[in-house]
């Protein structure tokens, strides 16, 4: 195990968030259960004290997790020197490919899932009857049990590192003929599809700017409920992730060579390394994204005849930051282009 | 007068379906007109507290029905009754329950922290309501310090920091003299000058006078009431 500042307070994370992840699986799981009965007042008000506390370590240990996903990338990151061969995070991932791997996946999804839970929740105290309750402690004991899972992961993943490993730097990964991204762009544009990638990359993330725009002004027209509320979120949900697999492509393909100003290399974690500007530009990318999918799954989970009117201004104002993040990040990208002087080339 | 609290065939048991289930409300129908003085009455154990605690959004009823402002309240959250009592009703306990701690004014802000008010304005309207009720030299002391009619009117002014349009007292005479009674009677009329509906648990007789209705409970059922009209079974 290599034992530093960050992997020692990830493995703390990691350790307390585990046990409290399955005390609030299990108990999140019984007041749903109990929730459901039908209730006197004087076991309504039983079952809602006993939630306080419950619900008080929910949101202190998601936010715990929330922030511990960019702590996960600072303590990779730390262990650069203590890897062999490993020059950036990429390389420190590849210590142990399997659960550095599932790492990568399990992280967005558990931070994904808690901000939806988060939104859900603030969206229920903020009704007169709690309609959501139930729905948000289903929801609270299935999320309890992937944040376990993402706790044990870390667990495992921190203990078993070793210091000893040799592994090979992101260059024979993704500076190669055969990487992942160019396959695809060769298959869907062509052997020159690097010329496209921009153009692409502008127009995707204008289309879905512009159609959030457009669904943000509109939503005071719509009806509350019914399909057409539900095409439009899901269309925009859609957009989002053409949007997001278009931008994976560019980032590694024209965006990080050009912002690193090495021609040849095309690894987004040593983007961050040397320009660390780039960190704000990707993680602003990922809200706007986030933001869009999570209007989506609180709009399936939170609707109820009384929250509906309150929920379609919170949709409003989820769209309204996705378009401020991923405008951003868009503008970020410009500027890092223009200044390395490489847009017009 | 328009009605503010209207109470539907409320029932309150304890401990329901148990061997020690205690009936403390039975099928009770009442309403309160905005800005009235009542008086809910009856001998101890006949359910008036319990009565008081469920208008003033602190227990749920078992049964039936309970509205302000014609919105029924029944099916409200805990955390949405939590708000509906900081916002409208000021609630004066029996024992008072100052916190031990704090100074009076300090007592006094509490109900203005969760609303997110800056110490600053928290201090200076509590210090302007204890002035009002003739504790502007005690507000830096802590209850243990007071008296008890002292000790209620910081209970008091912390039920009317917020401008509660409701005020409801629990016993308000039981723990204090003669002298202060009279001055707690002032402090009633002028809540209820202030256009305040005022509610108040009590057996005391010179309460009784000064309402504009009493309502008589006994073992948890109203037997009666009694306006300017007069008493009515």
């Amino acid at each position: 195990m290599i034992l530093n500042i960050f992997t020692a307070i990830s493995l703390f994370i990691s350790s307390v968030t585990g046990v409290l992840a399955l005390v609030l699986a299990l108990f999140s799981f019984r007041i749903f259960q109990r929730s459901g009965l039908n209730l006197t007042g004087e076991e309504r008000t039983a079952v809602e004290n006993r939630s306080y506390l419950l619900l008080y370590m929910a949101v202190v240990i998601l936010w715990v997790k929330l922030l511990s996903w960019p702590l996960f990338y600072f303590m990779l990151q730390s262990c650069i020197p203590y890897i062999q061969g490993a020059m950036c995070i990429f390389g420190v991932t590849r210590a142990q490919p399997y659960l550095g791997g599932a790492a990568q996946v399990i992280k967005p999804v558990v931070f994904f899932l808690i901000g939806a839970w988060l939104l859900l929740n603030m969206l229920d105290r903020g009704t007169e009857k709690a309609p959501l309750f139930r729905r948000k402690f289903l929801f609270l004991s299935v999320l309890s049990i992937v944040v376990l899972a993402d706790s044990v992961h870390d667990f495992i993943y921190l203990t078993s590192m070793e210091v000893t490993s040799d592994v090979s730097c992101c260059t024979t990964f993704f500076d190669l003929p055969e990487r992942t991204t160019a396959s695809i762009s060769v298959s869907l544009i062509g052997q020159d599809f690097e010329k496209y990638i921009l153009p692409f990359y502008y127009s995707s993330n204008a289309v879905l700017i512009a159609f959030l725009a457009a669904a943000h002004m509109r939503f005071p027209l719509l009806r509350t409920s019914g399909p057409s509320i539900v095409l439009l979120l899901m269309s925009g949900s859609l957009l989002a992730l053409v949007n997001a697999l278009i931008t994976i492509v560019a980032l590694f393909e024209v965006i990080a060579p050009v912002v690193m100003q090495l021609p040849h290399h095309r690894c987004i974690y040593c983007m961050w390394q040397y320009v660390p500007g780039t960190i704000l530009m990707t993680a602003l990318f990922i809200a706007g994204t986030f933001f869009v999918n999570w209007a989506l799954l609180l709009y399936l989970l939170g609707r109820h005849e009384e929250t509906l009117v309150r929920l379609l201004a919170w949709l409003k104002n989820l769209y309204f930051f996705a378009i401020a993040c991923l405008g951003t990040s868009l503008v970020m990208a410009t500027i890092y282009l223009i200044i390395k002087g490489n847009l017009t080339r | 007068m328009k009605e503010i609290v209207r109470c539907e065939g409320i029932w309150k048991i304890y401990n329901e379906g148990k061997p020690y289930e205690v009936r403390a409300l039975s099928d009770l129908c009442l309403t309160i007109s905005r800005g009235s003085f009542t008086i809910i009455g009856g001998p101890s154990g006949s359910g008036k507290t319990t009565l008081i605690s469920i208008m003033g959004t602190i227990e749920r009823p078992s049964r039936g029905g309970i509205s302000i402002d014609g919105k029924n309240i029944a099916g409200f959250s805990d955390v949405a009754l939590s708000s509906l009592r900081r916002k409208r009703i000021g609630f004066v306990f029996q024992d008072y329950n100052l916190i031990p701690g704090l100074c009076a004014w300090e007592n006094v802000s509490v109900p203005l922290v969760p609303e997110g008010i800056p110490i600053r304005e928290r201090k200076d309207r509590a210090t302007g309501l204890l002035e009002t009720l003739g504790l502007a030299e005690r507000a830096e002391h802590s209850p243990e310090e007071m008296s008890g009619g002292e000790r209620q009117r910081v209970a008091i002014a912390r039920a009317l920091v917020n401008n509660p349009d409701i005020v409801i007292l629990d016993e308000p005479t039981s723990s204090i003299d003669k002298e202060s009674v009279s001055g707690l009677l002032d402090i009633m009329k002028g809540l209820k000058a202030q256009g305040r509906t005022i509610i108040v648990s009590t057996h005391e007789e010179r309460l009784l006078g000064n309402a504009d209705i009493v309502y008589e409970l006994i073992k948890g059922r109203l037997t009666g009431h009694a306006d300017n009209n007069g008493m009515h079974q």
